[in-house]
């Protein structure tokens, strides 16, 4: 009897007060980390980044065993480089299984702040303590997941006046999300979304009945041989990307060694990305060393036509808008059906994968013609074959790639990461992208998007100077041997980034970082950006925290362009407390958009962002965020752009006839 | 020629006035953000937590010795409600454009460390020659730092509501984010720098060292830019009294002399 009355007595703790509060500050501090250490520019600022919030979400109910090899699962979201992954493994190796966090701290690269931040991701086995936290963290986790949003810029665009709006729907952006977890083992999610200015159709007349975008799936993640199972929308991606990826992954970052990926296998769609992902049925089976992923999608893809008489389609488009008449008639044109597998085989130390992936449209791709294009692909079908290894060494690891596409082109690109010294590592990359390989999917490394016409060599370092002082830094070359877009022939370039960390207590961190980037233009033309970033971020108590960034940019071409950026940030949060409020004051004047500068913005849960600053203004937004109970979340954000020079914002349809921009979110979020 | 960069230089300081700073912060290459002085309430906000007892303060500039480029100040503080709070009146100009700034400030400390201040700006603009009186307000906030004993951070962000001179123009009140920095190498020598980021001015700098010979005597020195200036000054501390001596020299255009005078209720 007393200890169903203890029992209770935990469970009703355990349900008031212990986790909840503090499990959206510690996810978000994650986040930040991970942000942090990606490059803020346009190559993230399209990124779904709520697929990224929901698996830290999903290990953060269900800590690692850092002894075990799910660890990776840490590696996959980022938060947990491939090499520090390395050294716990060779740590476990050589003094056995990590029984402390304490232990944890005698690791090169693993300091007392960034533990902080991994703490409630993971566990160690064999301590009580721990696995009385794991129990209370299990316990108290919610099952059930159920958000809304309402979002809306104040000022009406263009496409919004009367008597003859372009855009169907209504300006607000609307969005329901929903994921549960029941029988231990099987999950099922939804996501609902309307853009601003697409519209909630309640009859069939119109190409979309309900929400413009609607996601669903179910998952199964067991134990056996079948290791996950998902039915309905899911991400897919084998060995580096080159043979097919698609779905969510970072690129080159300020975290300059671990340049790896992992391979991704399958994982349920739960972002709100319009294209990038599959909808089917998809299997991983494991036994002993071999591995087994497959899947099946069959999707209805928005595509363009250069004329409407023609059977095939010019384009693919990704944006997922369908808010006017034009957007319409774009929607859903091509059915695409897709299949792919990959079997893998784990050695020790060895690991290799085979992949293939075929493509199936109903109507041909047949690309405009222009000499860009030329490689490009045109036709119904596609397949790409590839061959992917890693290979650990004692003080390193190697990896690579190779790919074949249907048009008899091969296309590779091979790594290493070395750690010549605790405090000294070295990342090197090749990549031959050639112009004819065309991929149906692919997310390897590389400077652009696509995998194709691209010759390059990457060279990371990583040097501890001390725990407190750290430098990164990076070298990529690259060379197009075709022409691109934006080029009349064949072009080169280079990008060069190095930053100095310097943490000089937990509280207080100071970073300095300078990237060079040279890309020819139309031949013979040279284009010169540098970009230097000061930023400082200083805890002033346990609740509050304010961060300065001053950037600037500048660009050689035509002319002599210069721009800077100016934000300082207040974070006030504590696990304590049930409410938490962050808040920027941006000044930013650049000359032109061309030295625009980007900076990842908070934001409410699932839509993390980092924006583009230009031209002469300033923004100031704040998110706040209060816990009502154990089940409700609500959150509220405030932003306020203003440009004082300007007339108008925006172009085309989106044109605003005022200089001030607001926009407001308001979010409930219910967990259970 | 020389009008031309008078009227240059006129117009710099008019929309730059409400940074009318003191003798001692001048002489410093304006540097004032990372030092209490009343003398530049509006400027130097959140640092004004240090000061712990009733202050006052009088300040004049001639600038180029031009009668119309003439400013003076008044301010005057004390602690109150767990902060400290000042008033300053500052105006400048000549019968053709005259320029009033009044400002409220109030300064807090979160921490042992960091201390917030906030302004409250009115500028009274007059112009005989477009019969315009403008009234215009504005607020400022202000970020200090103390990162160890002898490193100190100082931000001010200025007009957060874009104002406008009147509110016709296109010209708004300066837009902008000073960062200071402040190290003490020892005791008596303190190295002083200012970072200027602005929406609507070219964006400038500032450096200076005080160094302090005793308690009673100090000097300083500094340089800032747009437009290059360097600067000298002397300061004398006479149990509650302090009175700065400072002046700039430009190439072209001769020197400016500056005086202020401070008063503290507890030495």
């Amino acid at each position: 009897m007393k200890a169903w009355i203890s029992y209770i007595i935990i469970l009703f703790g355990v349900f008031s007060v212990v986790d909840l509060k503090s499990q959206d500050n510690e996810i978000d501090a994650a986040i930040e980390v991970i942000l942090s250490l990606q490059l803020e520019d346009e190559s993230n600022e399209d990124k779904d980044l709520s697929a990224l919030y929901d698996q830290l979400e999903l290990i953060r109910k269900h800590p690692i065993n850092i002894n075990s090899s799910n660890l990776m699962q840490l590696v996959d979201v980022s938060l947990v480089n491939y090499s520090q992954y390395t050294l716990i493994q060779e740590h476990i190796k050589n003094y056995g299984k990590l029984l402390a966090l304490e232990e944890l701290m005698q690791i090169q690269s693993f300091d007392a702040s960034f533990i902080k931040i991994l703490k409630p991701f993971i566990h160690f086995e064999g301590i009580t303590e721990a696995q009385n936290k794991q129990f209370t963290r299990i316990v108290a986790a919610s099952k059930s997941d159920f958000t809304i949003q309402y979002q809306q810029i104040l000022q009406m665009a263009k496409a919004y006046r009367r008597p003859t709006p372009v855009y169907l729907g209504s300006p607000a952006r609307i969005m329901v999300k929903f994921s549960s977890k029941f029988y231990k083992r099987w999950r099922i999610g939804f996501n609902l979304e309307k853009d601003a200015g697409e519209k909630i159709s309640f009859s069939k007349e119109q190409s979309k009945l309900g929400f413009d975008h609607s996601s669903i799936h179910l998952a199964y993640t067991g134990k056996g041989l079948i290791k996950s199972a998902i039915l309905g929308d899911f991400q897919c991606g084998f060995g580096q990307g080159l043979t097919f990826w698609r779905g969510f992954s970072f690129g080159k970052s300020s975290n300059t060694v671990p340049i790896r990926k992992v391979n991704a296998g399958i994982r349920p769609h739960t972002g709100l990305d319009e294209y990038n992902f599959l909808r089917g049925f998809a299997i991983h089976l494991a036994k002993n060393k071999w591995g087994f992923t497959s899947f099946l999608s069959f999707r209805n893809l928005d595509a363009s036509k250069a004329d409407s008489s023609q059977a095939s389609f010019t384009t693919i488009i990704k944006n997922g808008y369908h808010r006017s008449i034009s957007e319409l008639d774009k929607s859903k044109q091509v059915k695409e059906i897709l299949h792919g597998s990959s079997l893998t085989f784990s050695l020790n130390r060895l690991a290799f994968g085979f992949s293939y992936a075929l493509q199936k449209l109903d109507s041909p791709i047949k690309p405009r013609e222009h000499l860009y294009t030329h490689y490009y692909f045109t036709g119904n079908k596609n397949f790409n074959l590839g061959f992917d290894f890693s290979y650990s060494f004692k003080n390193g690891h190697t990896f690579g790639e190779l790919s074949y596409s249907k048009n008899n082109t091969l296309s590779y690109l091979i790594g290493a990461v070395l750690t010549l010294d605790p405090a000294f590592s070295i990342s090197l990359l090749t990549r031959n992208y050639r112009p004819s390989y065309q991929a149906i999917a692919s997310n390897a490394f590389a400077e652009t998007s696509g995998n194709r016409n691209e010759v390059g060599n990457y060279i990371g370092i990583e040097y501890a100077f001390s725990r407190r002082i750290k430098v990164n830094s990076f070298v990529d070359i690259f060379h197009s041997p075709w022409i691109k877009s934006s080029t009349r022939s064949s072009s080169e370039g280079m990008e060069l980034l190095s930053k100095i960390s310097y943490k000089k207590s937990k509280r207080q961190l100071f970073s300095i970082s300078y990237r060079f980037k040279k890309a020819q233009l139309n031949g013979i033309v040279e284009k010169h950006s540098y970009q230097l970033r000061l930023n400082y971020e200083h805890g002033i108590n346990s609740i509050l925290r304010i961060r300065y960034r001053l950037e600037f940019h500048r660009v050689n071409f035509t002319t002599i362009q210069m721009g800077y950026l100016f934000f300082v940030d207040f974070i006030l949060q504590s696990p304590e407390r049930p409410f938490s409020i962050n808040a920027r004051y941006a000044l930013f004047n650049t000359d032109s958009y061309e030295t625009r500068i980007y900076a990842y913005e908070r934001d409410v849960y699932f839509a993390y962002s980092i924006k583009p600053y230009f031209y002469q203004g300033q923004k100031i937004y704040v998110n706040a965020k209060w816990r009502l109970r154990r089940f409700f979340t609500f959150v509220f954000r405030f932003s306020h752009l203003q440009y004082p020079y300007l007339k108008n914002i925006g172009s085309g349809n989106d044109l605003i006839e005022n200089n001030k921009k607001t926009e407001f979110t308001c979010q409930l979020r219910i967990r259970w | 020629m020389k009008v031309i960069v008078i009227f240059l230089l006129l117009s710099i300081t008019a929309l730059g006035y409400n940074q009318e700073l003191g003798a001692r912060n001048f002489a410093l290459g304006k540097n004032y953000l990372t030092h209490s002085d009343i003398i530049s309430a509006s400027a130097n906000l959140s640092k004004l937590v240090k000061i712990e007892s009733f202050s006052a303060g009088l300040s004049t500039k001639n600038t180029f010795f031009l009668p119309e480029f003439q400013e003076s100040l008044f301010c005057i503080g004390l602690p109150l409600f767990k902060g400290f709070f000042s008033f300053r009146y500052a105006q400048y100009g000549y019968g053709l454009y005259h320029q009033s700034n009044i400002s409220l400030n109030y300064a807090i400390s979160v921490s042992p460390s960091f201390s917030v201040g906030i302004a409250l700006l009115c500028n009274i603009l007059s112009i005989a020659e477009e019969n315009t009186i403008a009234t215009s307000f504005y607020p400022n906030l202000g970020l200090n730092y103390q990162l160890n004993e002898s490193l100190e951070l100082g931000i001010l962000l200025s007009n957060l509501s874009l104002s406008k001179i009147t509110k016709n123009s296109t010209i708004l009140w300066p837009v902008k984010a000073d960062l200071g920095l402040s190290y003490s190498i020892n005791p008596k020598v303190k190295f002083l720098l200012i970072y200027l980021v602005s929406l609507n001015e070219q964006n400038a700098m500032g450096c200076g060292i005080e160094y302090a010979l005793n308690s009673t005597f100090s000097l300083q020195t500094g340089v800032s830019s747009n437009p290059m200036l360097f600067s000298i000054g002397t300061g004398i501390k006479l149990n509650k009294i302090s009175i700065d001596l400072a002046s700039s020299y430009q190439a072209f255009l001769g020197i400016s002399p500056s005086i202020s005078i401070r008063f503290e209720s507890m030495d």
